[in-house]
């Protein structure tokens, strides 16, 4: 077996106010070429109750979790998704709240890095993003 | 206890496809009789999917899917590929087992059970070894099987 089959890259949910993640997602996609990462989305409406989101949430990690762990990424800190995220019951995720597309390019970059540098360069490529232009 | 519909029909071996975008149409193909959906709703969804990223999940794998309305259960189709093809995958294994499901749109949560599930099993080298020989739906079913699923 070769060597990159024991490397398995970390997980990626993405969990986000209505349709927001998907097109994030699309558009890093398509300026990176493509998305290096197995990923998922998971979208909150005002009509979705949190703990069935969380239920899915749950699912979504499990599936995704292939031994190094999942990222999870969500849209703004302190509303329904970025409390979801931070509710899952999972022992092997992080959650980055302030989901922009500096982050998610910054992210594509780095597909062979572990859980916690990931996590880093999620949040640095997200604050790199914003700035007075 | 998840009923899920395979049979000989939604089997392909030794598929002749070069390219991710000619499996996924053979995908379609195979799901489009048993489940009573056009096969180009079928692809349209497979394919919006993959747009977002692959379906790969590395060691040759892929699980394309996709939830549809209408259906009254979970559709899986299983494509054993001579050459593997280059799926976006994960890692640097080209891929030549594609698990495809299609669910009912309203059952969601089943569908993330039943990734979560074939994602495991397909992690399993001796099952994918079982897969690569395997010639019909009841040799599959055979290193499919859980006390979970109903494979009717």
């Amino acid at each position: 077996m070769i060597w990159s089959s024991f490397n398995l890259k970390v997980g990626i949910l993405i969990i986000t106010h209505s349709d927001i993640g998907k097109q994030l997602l699309l558009t890093a996609t398509s300026v990176f070429g493509k998305n290096p990462f197995q990923v998922e989305l998971l979208s909150v409406d005002n009509y979705d109750q949190p703990s069935d989101v969380r239920e899915l949430a749950e699912k979504y990690v499990n599936f995704l979790d292939n031994g190094s762990g999942v990222l999870v990424m969500t849209d703004i800190i302190g509303t329904t998704p970025s409390n979801i995220a931070s509710s899952i019951n999972y022992k092997n995720i992080r959650v980055v709240a302030g989901l922009n597309l500096s982050m998610l390019l910054n992210v594509f970059n780095y597909p062979e890095d572990s859980l916690d540098t990931l996590t880093d360069k999620a949040v640095k490529g997200g604050i790199e993003g914003v700035s007075r232009v | 206890m998840i009923k899920i519909k395979l049979e000989d029909s939604q089997v392909s071996v030794s598929e002749n496809c070069k390219t991710k975008k000619s499996i996924l149409e053979k995908i379609s193909e195979l799901l489009s009789k048993p489940s009573g959906i056009n096969r180009n709703d079928i692809f349209a969804k497979l394919y919006e999917r993959e747009k977002l990223g692959s379906t790969s999940i590395g060691k040759g794998v892929a699980i394309p899917h996709a939830r549809i309305h209408n259906i009254e259960y979970p559709f899986l189709s299983i494509m054993i590929l001579d050459e593997p093809v280059d799926f976006d995958n994960i890692d640097s294994l080209d891929v030549d087992i594609i698990a495809s499901l299609i669910v009912p749109e309203e059952n969601f949560s089943n569908h993330l059970e039943l990734l979560a599930y074939l994602s495991n099993k397909l992690d399993d080298p001796f099952i994918r070894k079982e897969l690569r020989q395997a010639r019909n739906s009841s040799q599959i079913i055979k290193n499919l099987r859980s006390d979970d699923l109903e494979f009717i």
